[in-house]
């Protein structure tokens, strides 16, 4: 993905990626940056993600629903919604089964993508 | 009463239980032929009285009576050992004798015009200045007999409420004797109807009726108490208590009464209290039971309940994991796509990724479908192919795709074959049918040709042919390959687009629908 950026934004956004799946985070990170976005930070358990998107107070979080652990990200959005507003939650999900989905419904998701996401769904929620 | 009764349902008897049933209902009326032999042949033929009149004053089982029991349980016994032709013809004519000879009986005996009935025409020496007769009770229970011996004879087998009425009825009268016999001897020769029946007769005709009854264990009240569920286990275990009981307690109340102990009001109290005692002590038992079963019952559903959530839990964690690797390899692709120089080769992974995608979508199909086997294919194509447009850009560039699919249920494998093959036609033409700023259409379309075969066809209206199959790439490589996993023709025509058809086999048949012989 190491071409020219092709949607450069006025301003750039400034993104979290949280994901227990660290290649993926990877991943994630490269398709960001390639639709131009800054990646400010990424985290793959629960606790670490809330510090890091309290610290860096991005516009966006990509937000896995399992972190394998006992919050997942719906539990982590709420922490941070209470201490702060303004940042947009993108669900990045690994299953669309009605449990998970009424689960991300109940933070009110600025967008849900579902795995294997398309580059272009990613484009799209980051607009 | 024991495991040899357990029967799968109510209404069949195990062939164990079966199998003893056979025998008992052979003792029976073996026991049955005796009594009215014996009776017949040396208390009145050769005149051994006791037969006849046990204590020289009781009542006889007149000369009619003995015959009419010993043919009928002689037709019942043969139609029992050989169902023939012969043999229920038999019984037909021993039914139309028998029911003869007691009609008449019980209309001369009612009637009060011979006293002694046919028997008394007969022989008149015999009679004179006694009171026997075939009472109206045998009569009865002789006609009750014939009654439920025809149905049983019938070929398509007794009608059940006829049958279960006359067997139950006849059991029911003569037991009413045989207790009376043995409580109430001198009420019964006051009770008129009853007034001549002998205890030889009333014995004969209980184990004749219980023989009957025997004869349809799966039908009526006996179901019940041979079936193998909770509620006949009890039944079995209560029912003699319950039948027994009283007739022990109203025994040993005579007998009490008899030697001096308490007197007949005193009895009546004693006798009313145990009875109660014993109604309330198998209404309790029945409840326990009850109880017991629908416990376990509650226990069985929750388990049932918790194993089929585990199920629905693990399926969700493996639908997570092929999810979650499916976008790993995605995410492997990219970055070695990264490190390609060219637009060819990053081309060639472009079209991994989509293929990779196209499987994310079956998954996702999979786990919207009800059976979690099959798939509604109309769906699941038009998803793809709403997947391949937004990821290729395809609406941005005027190209849009129409799908025309049969609503109908294809197997997992099927589905997966199908769905990639789409993914293959559908990229191909969107990469090579139009170029830059050519806008068109992509029809996708899926139906039944006939009974037995299907067709999936992918054309466009493009200015370019979408796909050189002879060109031996790694595309045209993977349509064939798909097409013959499907045991299907491929088809490529060029006029006005490019007009791809598969015609294979119907699927819906083709496959058990477990896609456990699904191969790759």
């Amino acid at each position: 993905m190491a071409v020219a950026q092709t949607a450069v934004d006025s301003r750039t956004k400034r993104v979290v990626i949280v994901d227990d799946d660290v290649l993926i985070c990877e991943y994630l990170s490269d398709l960001c940056q390639f639709y131009g976005a800054e990646v400010v930070g990424m985290a793959h358990e629960a606790q670490e993600a809330e510090d890091i998107i309290l610290e860096n107070r991005p516009e966006f979080v990509l937000m896995d629903l399992r972190l394998g652990g006992p919050r997942d990200g719906v539990d982590v959005a709420e922490a941070v919604q209470n201490r702060m507003s303004g940042v947009k939650f993108v669900y990045v999900s690994g299953s669309n089964e009605p449990k998970s989905m009424d689960r991300i419904a109940s933070n009110a998701p600025h967008h849900v993508l579902i795995k294997p996401i398309s580059p272009a769904d990613l484009r799209k929620a980051l607009a | 009463m024991n495991a040899g009764w357990k029967v799968p349902d109510n209404q069949a008897i195990g062939a164990n239980g079966g199998e003893r049933l056979r025998m008992i209902r052979v003792v029976l009326l073996t026991i049955v032929i005796a009594i009215a032999a014996s009776i017949a042949a040396i208390g009145w033929v050769l005149g051994y009285d006791p037969l006849v009149h046990v204590n020289g004053k009781a009542p006889a089982m007149v000369p009619t009576t003995a015959f009419c029991l010993l043919a009928l349980t002689g037709a019942h016994l043969a139609l029992h050992l050989r169902r023939s032709d012969a043999s229920r013809a038999a019984m037909l004519c021993v039914a139309i004798g028998a029911g003869t000879i007691a009609s008449v009986n019980l209309v001369a005996v009612v009637s009060g015009w011979w006293p002694h009935g046919i028997d008394g025409l007969l022989w008149p020496a015999l009679f004179a200045g006694t009171r026997d007769a075939m009472a109206p009770a045998t009569a009865t229970c002789i006609l009750l007999a014939v009654v439920a011996s025809v149905e049983l004879r019938r070929t398509g087998g007794p009608r059940k409420r006829l049958f279960q009425f006359a067997a139950t009825s006849g059991l029911a009268v003569s037991a009413f004797a045989l207790v009376a016999y043995l409580l109430a001897r001198e009420s019964l020769s006051n009770a008129m109807p009853f007034a001549a029946m002998s205890v030889q007769t009333a014995v004969a005709s209980a184990m004749l009726f219980a023989a009957i009854v025997l004869a349809q264990p799966g039908g009526g009240w006996l179901s019940v108490l041979f079936g193998s569920l909770g509620g006949s286990r009890i039944s079995r275990r209560l029912l003699p208590v319950v039948v027994l009981c009283p007739l022990g307690l109203a025994v040993l109340g005579n007998f009490a009464t008899r030697i001096g102990w308490i007197d007949p009001g005193m009895r009546l109290v004693l006798l009313t209290v145990l009875l109660m005692a014993v109604g309330a002590a198998a209404v309790l038992l029945i409840a326990i039971g009850e109880n017991r079963y629908e416990a376990a019952h509650l226990r069985n559903m929750l388990t049932l309940e918790k194993s089929s959530e585990e199920k629905e839990r693990l399926l969700g964690e493996i639908y997570h994991r092929v999810r979650n690797n499916l976008q790993r390899i995605d995410a492997m692709l990219a970055f070695e796509s990264a490190q390609v120089p060219g637009a060819e080769g990053r081309d060639a992974f472009v079209a991994m990724s989509h293929r990779v995608r196209a499987l994310a979508v079956v998954h996702e199909a999979l786990m919207r479908s009800v059976s979690l086997s099959r798939i509604e294919i109309a769906d699941y194509l038009d998803r793809l192919s709403q997947e391949i447009s937004r990821s290729r850009a395809l609406p941005e560039r005027g190209i849009h795709i129409s799908c025309q699919v049969e609503r109908m249920f294809v197997d997992f494998e099927t589905a997966n074959t199908m769905g990639l093959l789409v993914n293959e036609l559908v990229s191909d033409a969107a990469v090579h049918a139009f170029p830059v700023g050519q806008q068109g259409i992509i029809r996708v379309s899926f139906g039944r040709l006939d009974a037995d075969t299907c067709v999936l066809a992918v054309s466009d209206d493009g200015v370019n042919p979408a796909a050189d199959l002879d060109r031996g790439g790694v595309g045209s490589r993977i349509i064939r390959s798909l097409a013959r996993q499907l045991r299907g023709e491929l088809r490529v025509e060029v006029h006005d687009g490019t007009h791809v058809t598969i015609t294979f086999p119907d699927m819906t048949t083709r496959w058990d629908g477990s896609g456990a012989n699904g191969s790759r």
